[in-house]
């Protein structure tokens, strides 16, 4: 067998690996559990950062809620500041002063924003309008 | 060519005519306008009143007539002549928007009450000043103004409307024998022309259109726009009641679904009906017949709480009123041509006519309807 193809053939099976050596074994279960409790502590800020996160969400979603119906509710007591049907109604259906006093609110808004000028008196006196033909006008 | 002129001759002829018929009627025109834009105009002339002058006008018909009501009459007196030129006109259109519910808004009606009031006051003081005439001018505007402010068929200007013409009858009784006949007869003939309120039944079927047919409407159309909206809906209708009554909050989370609330809301649509129904009985058969059905409904629909109208309160206003008329009518009878006039005026709550009370100054006159155990009564003079 002096064919050189079969000598290479031979030396490449001469290389085969050796058995591997209990201590290359312990060393790299050593090392494989270091790694995957490294792993583990890094994911762990991932995880609380998550839950936090979802936490969060949670929290919002139902003060959201809540505070739609807050928002409603106010929405609701806003209605009798209005002079709406709706407010008179409900007025009416209460004691029987609650219509007069929803009324006199009402009222008293009106005449509050009515404007300075109409706190004046309405016609000018006789003699104001002769003081003022007369140039007498301050 | 000749048929086409004719044809335009024809037109002409058809069209002029049309035209000038279609004109509206400018003839009159201190009558033609809308006395509702002439309100607003003394709304906006209202005087800037503080709380003791609120006091003064809440008791217009008590509070003596001194410097301080001389003022405060003073700072209203543009808004009192607006008043005045309101009621010469033919028609009142307030022009309210109906389709938005619960939430139809309804600014004239605080400012109707207290330009009312100041006009009582301004009738107390004319006649106290011997400005009869005056007086009469204002009474007649006041009471058109109220008849313009019940126009609308909704209940509560149909209230409002009763309040202001109630002031105005008691603004004038304790001069009204002391009229003379021109005075006397003006007033009894613009009255009797005047136009009237609605009809609270009227009013019935409006609250039944636009409060519990505005709530069918809007569920299903919100929820149409928008699965699950109707909620919204349903809880800003109810919010306000429960607000105010915290048992209610369970009655409006029983009502889980869409379907629920429209078939709450539908069915109370027949309760109004049953509630105009009962105005169709004779006076005596009414008593307790609207709190039933209101009790009835409320039992079992969530929704009556919130929608259905105090009917039994207006009711009786509009009892007192109708008696309140007819007292003010035998009273003018009698003021312009004798005590022999009382037989021409019915009690509508009794057989005949009203019980007649001659007093030193003037009469009184009694009516058999009792309100909280007290007669309807009218004093004339003093």
């Amino acid at each position: 067998m002096n064919d050189p193809e079969y000598t290479l053939e031979a030396e490449l099976a001469a290389w085969q690996p050796g058995p591997v050596s209990p201590d290359l074994w312990k060393r790299i279960g050593n090392e494989l559990s270091r790694k995957q409790l490294q792993s583990h502590i890094h994911r762990l800020p991932w995880f609380f950062g998550s839950a936090a996160a979802a936490a969060c969400l949670l929290l919002a979603v139902l003060l959201y809620q809540k505070h739609e119906e807050a928002g409603k509710r106010v929405d609701a007591s806003l209605q009798d500041l209005l002079p709406t049907l709706g407010a008179y109604g409900r007025a009416l259906s209460q004691t029987p002063d609650a219509l007069d006093q929803l009324l006199d609110r009402h009222a008293a808004s009106t005449t509050i924003h009515a404007g300075v000028e109409t706190n004046q008196p309405a016609f000018l006196t006789s003699s104001t309008v002769l003081q003022e033909l007369k140039g007498n006008h301050p | 060519m000749t048929t086409i002129v004719r044809m335009c001759v024809v037109s002409l002829l058809v069209f002029i005519p049309a035209c000038t018929w279609a004109q509206p009627a400018t003839d009159k025109p201190l009558q033609s306008g809308n006395a509702a834009v002439k309100y607003w105009q003394a709304f906006a002339h209202l005087p800037v009143i503080d709380e003791r002058q609120e006091k003064m006008l809440e008791n217009w018909n008590t509070i003596p007539l001194d410097a301080e009501a001389s003022k405060l009459l003073q700072s209203a007196q543009a808004s009192l002549r607006c008043m005045i030129r309101a009621a010469g006109c033919t028609q009142c259109y307030w022009d309210l928007e109906y389709d938005e519910g619960p939430g139809l808004l309804m600014p004239h009606i605080a400012r109707c009450r207290t330009l009312g009031r100041l006009a009582a006051l301004q009738i107390r003081s004319d006649f106290v000043q011997g400005k009869a005439d005056s007086g009469v001018d204002c009474l007649l505007a006041l009471i058109q103004l109220a008849r313009n402010t019940g126009r609308d068929p909704l209940l509560i200007s149909i209230l409002v409307g009763y309040s202001i013409e109630s002031n105005a009858m008691e603004a004038v009784g304790p001069y009204l024998a002391g009229l003379n006949q021109a005075q006397l007869q003006r007033i009894s003939s613009r009255y009797t022309s005047m136009s009237q309120m609605a009809l609270v039944q009227q009013a019935v079927f409006t609250e039944k259109t636009y409060m519990n047919g505005w709530l069918n409407k809007r569920l299903e159309a919100v929820e149409k726009n928008k699965p699950g909206s109707w909620r919204d809906v349903w809880i800003s209708v109810l919010m306000p009641v429960a607000d105010k009554h915290e048992s209610y909050h369970d009655r409006i989370k029983q009502v889980a679904s869409y379907e629920k609330a429209l078939q709450l809301s539908t069915e109370l649509s027949p309760v109004y009906d049953q509630l105009a129904q009962v105005f169709d009985l004779p006076f005596a058969e009414r008593a307790g017949r609207f709190e039933e059905l209101i009790q009835q409904a409320r039992k079992s629909n969530a929704l009556a709480e919130a929608l259905l109208p105090a009917i039994h309160k207006v009711a009786s206003a509009q009892n007192r009123y109708q008696v309140r008329q007819a007292l003010f009518r035998a009273a003018l009878a009698i003021a312009e041509k004798g005590p022999e006039q009382l037989k021409t005026v019915a009690d509508p709550f009794g057989n005949g006519p009203f019980e007649y009370r001659k007093l030193p100054e003037g009469f009184e006159l009694v009516s058999k309807l009792r309100i909280a155990d007290q007669p309807v009564s009218y004093l004339v003079g003093k």
